[in-house]
């Protein structure tokens, strides 16, 4: 292992990418300790980023407060719709569910870029990706940000079962794959249960798989993870009844009337009849699965390693999951000092996320990850909560280099230079180098610095 | 206005281009001329010969849901008048045996009476989704379920023709579309705004320095490529866009649609990006498919008939696709294929307009096309309807698309264009 790179691959892998002052903190403590403080960064002081935060009202708030007054949808005391909304206030709800959701994205953001606990705002990008919600679904704005600061933010470097716990309760997933409209076979419904009336009356009907699919072939165990469409099917059975209050009350609740009884045989076991604890099961049995180990360490590799995962390395990482009851930060340690995440063979191409944060970051400059950094974002290819695939964005450099994508690299550059981006600025740290270029001018010297074929590199 | 005008319109509006000179390069466009661009050499040098290009393909999208019964009224069938009711078309242009077109395409008709309009009807894809981003993520990934791919169809259908020539597909559209996510296409929505504006003649030598070494070997053609492309662009295109644009935008900001609509313009966005497109074709970009696109089909409310807010993107549509017959007709074999990401619901809603539905209809017209209405018509009775309500999809676009596909490559498709998906033959491509 090369120490320096070691160290280097630290700051521009486990976190957005060095600051002014980040590599002469790490060598002060050696990467060891710099790691384990990473590792358990709870203690650090993050004011900074708390006070940028507060440019988010919608953050810290759940789905259903942040629906009171959007929607005229609630129903009244009977549970009754007074009227269907009108399409005039359809479309006031999909702006502010819209606005919401972007605040999510900017506070994505502003946290790649602001963090002073920088592993662990890596590892809610590698999260958010993995259980990626968002895209263009209709109205799931409201939920973006309880998904991310209590679904997600809480567990990043803790258990993986409790992830994947926590994601399954969210409404943002509930809604995003549709497991809150999932039920037992319309046929089987007991019409006497008034929720089971409700549900039918709101369009549900029927077992849907998308998210019991996600979760085996997305979440856990990976598409070549040993289970068959016998298993999506049961799984989904399993999840039936994990649903919402409401449409308008987007809080978890797990509804008996709609589950689909009897017990259930996932992955050639078989699961009692236990309502929501079948559920609760389930995800504990995945978690612990050792296709699931492979298929994260699989993807923590490829994060922080190489395109092509080493598969030693990956054998590795996956056994200390295992041994440790997936425990992340075990992973991530063996994967952080492990002579192949310091082969100087292994190169990481910045996603364009990425290399937005680590411009900002190199020079000491800010964002407010508003709509003009959103739209920069988005331009290129990678917006916070944006994916449009529940397998969320890909890693691997091919599908982010194309003609088309390095030009607006290229543009980053420029446009970050000569101070294009509303609500973003370079800072002026770290680029003594680019500016004693002659016959440059100043800004495009700073400007081929990011455009350059090296920065492009983590 | 016959087709033989409109050639001539079509012809003068390149004139405003071409009479500017291209000759006055600069200096970075000579020095883009004194090298031939990596994309130049051997095979594809060979097929930018005019006689030797595949037939020019323009993809346009009709998003929001675009409502079939309204392009293609089906005049012929008896519960038409009695299922759509105040949507009914009262005129109608004639077409073909059952089947009328909008009034309001009357710039269609050159194309009809020769043949070379087809429509698919009853056309979608087979999933209901009514969901309008999600519908059209999964049209335009091309995947029957959740897409995976991260790249689009049409990507995946021309990977061999745009593997040295950037400019072999291209969006004019302001972001890449999912459509050709994965293909390295540019998009041109702002030929004015293509560039890397702020880079110096010098920033720009270095930087082909720096992206012409080694040892990425990736990275460093795809910024080669890009800057090639770039030289190539602006010595062809640039300067006579630059004289129309209005100052720099900010990064990743949108120009409005509305300072495109100059007065007295004919048509709308799409027939504008028609204009423009023919423009960059005409100047001498090697550009074989583009991908267009037209918002505010979505209509619930007021939606009209023979005039009003549908009708006037229908127009639109028709103005656009006879533009582009005419300013590639002679010249180029062409095709265009129009989609959208699902229909709208055969009776009327509450406010005159329509709510979404399943089954629309694809158009494909083009010079070697077979005219006339394709797919098995499904009827308008309450019990032929998809869930009560919506006419059903008994061709599924990726049929189309794939004899589209086929038609411009002159060969059948990679097979993973549509992964998993085995396509019917239609019979519109000759």
């Amino acid at each position: 292992m090369e120490p320096s790179l070691q160290a280097s691959r630290l700051l521009s892998r486990a976190t957005f990418g060095a600051r002014p002052g980040d590599r002469a903190a790490l060598d002060a403590l050696g990467p060891g300790d710099w790691l384990e403080n990473q590792l358990q960064p709870g203690a650090s002081d993050d004011s900074d980023l708390a006070r940028r935060l507060r440019a988010f009202s919608s953050l810290g708030r759940d789905p259903a407060e942040l629906l009171v007054g959007i929607t005229p949808m609630s129903m009244n005391a009977m549970g009754h719709r007074p009227r269907p909304p009108s399409q005039e206030e359809k479309r006031e709800m999909s702006r502010v569910s819209r606005r919401i959701g972007l605040e999510a994205s900017g506070a994505r953001l502003v946290r790649a870029v602001h963090g002073q606990r920088g592993l662990a705002e890596v590892m809610l990008d590698f999260f958010a990706n993995h259980f990626s919600v968002g895209g263009r679904k209709p109205l799931l704005g409201p939920t973006l940000p309880h998904y991310l600061d209590s679904v997600l933010r809480p567990f990043v470097l803790g258990r993986f079962e409790d992830l994947l716990v926590a994601t399954a309760k969210s409404p943002a997933m509930l809604i995003y794959l549709d497991n809150w409209n999932s039920t037992a076979p319309i046929a089987d419904l007991d019409r006497r249960d008034r929720r089971a009336r409700r549900a039918l009356r709101r369009g549900a009907g029927g077992i849907n798989e998308n998210y019991a699919r996600e979760l085996l072939e997305l979440h856990t165990l990976g598409v070549d993870g040993g289970y068959d469409q016998d298993d999506v099917v049961a799984v989904a059975a399993v999840f039936t009844g994990w649903s919402l209050e409401s449409r308008d009350n987007p809080t978890y609740r797990y509804r008996d009337a709609l589950h689909v009884p009897g017990s259930k045989r996932v992955l050639g076991q078989r699961i009692r009849e236990a309502g929501e604890n079948e559920g609760r099961l389930v995800l504990r049995r995945l978690a612990r699965h050792p296709a699931t180990a492979r298929h994260l360490a699989a993807k923590l590799v490829q994060r922080f390693v190489a395109d092509a995962p080493p598969p030693a390395l990956v054998e590795r990482a996956a056994r200390r999951y295992l041994e440790r009851d997936g425990e992340i930060a075990e992973v991530l340690r063996v994967i952080f000092t492990s002579p192949e995440f310091a082969a100087p063979d292994n190169r990481k191409l910045k996603t364009p996320l990425r290399l937005f944060a680590s411009a900002l970051r190199a020079t000491g400059g800010s964002t407010d990850g508003g709509p003009g950094a959103l739209r920069t974002l988005e331009r290129m290819g990678e917006v916070p909560f944006g994916a449009r695939s529940p397998a969320g964005y890909p890693e691997a450099a091919r599908h982010w280099i194309d003609p088309g994508a390095v030009l607006e690299r290229m543009n980053l550059g420029f446009a970050l230079a000569r101070d294009r981006i509303p609500g973003t600025r370079l800072g002026s740290a770290g680029l003594e180098a680019a500016t004693a270029t002659r016959d440059l001018r100043r800004s495009e010297a700073v400007a081929l610095s990011i455009a350059s074929r090296s920065f492009q590199w983590a | 206005m016959g087709l033989d005008e409109r050639t001539n319109a079509a012809r003068l509006a390149n004139f405003g281009l071409t009479r500017r000179s291209f000759l006055d390069l600069g200096a970075r466009g000579l020095a883009a001329a004194s090298l031939a661009p990596l994309w130049l050499d051997g095979a594809v040098a060979q097929a930018l010969g005019r006689s030797e290009r595949p037939p020019f393909l323009a993809v346009i999208f009709l998003r929001g849901a675009a409502d079939g019964l309204h392009l293609v009224p089906p005049t012929g069938d008896r519960n038409y008048a009695r299922a759509r009711a105040s949507l009914a078309l009262e005129k109608s242009l004639p077409f073909a045996t059952g089947f009328g077109l909008h009034p309001r395409l009357e710039a269609l008709q050159p194309l009809v009476e020769a043949g070379h309009l087809a429509a698919i009807h009853a056309c979608g894809s087979p999933r209901v989704n009514r969901s309008h981003f999600e519908a059209q993520d999964l049209v335009e990934a091309g995947e029957g379920d959740s897409p995976r791919l991260h790249s689009g169809w049409l990507a995946r259908g021309l990977r061999r023709e745009r593997e040295s020539n950037p400019f072999a597909s291209v969006a004019l559209t302001s972001m890449r579309p999912l459509s050709l996510a994965g293909s390295g296409s540019f998009a041109l929505a702002d030929a004015g705004d293509f560039g890397l504006p702020g880079a110096s003649d010098e920033a720009r030598r270095r930087l082909a320095l720096d992206y012409g070494s080694e040892p990425d070997r990736d990275l460093s053609r795809s910024g080669t490529l890009a800057l090639e492309a770039l030289a190539e662009f602006e010595s062809k295109v640039a300067r006579n866009f630059r004289e129309h644009s209005f100052g720099e935008r900010n990064f990743g900001e949108r120009r409005g649609g509305p300072r495109h609509r100059r007065r007295g313009r004919r048509g709308g966005e799409l027939t504008h990006r028609v204009s423009e497109l023919l423009s960059l074709e005409a100047a001498g970009l090697p550009i074989d498919t583009a991908f267009l696109e037209s918002d505010g089909w979505d209509t619930h409310q007021n939606q009209g008939t023979e005039k009003g807010q549908m009708a006037n993107h229908i127009a639109d549509l028709g103005t656009a696709i006879a533009d582009l017959a005419a300013g590639l007709e002679g010249r180029r074999e062409w095709q265009v294929f129009v989609h959208t990401e699902f229909g709208r619901t055969v009776a009327p809603n509450g406010s005159r307009g329509s709510d979404h539905g399943h089954g629309s209809v694809a158009l494909v017209a083009g010079s070697r096309v077979r005219g006339g209405v394709y797919g098995d018509w499904p009827g308008l009775r309450e019990r032929d309807l998809s869930e009560g309500r919506d006419l059903k999809v008994t061709s599924d676009y990726r049929s189309v698309a794939w004899e589209v596909l086929k038609g411009h490559l002159g060969a059948t498709p990679p097979p993973d264009t549509f992964p998993g998906f085995r396509p019917q033959a239609l019979g519109f491509g000759v």
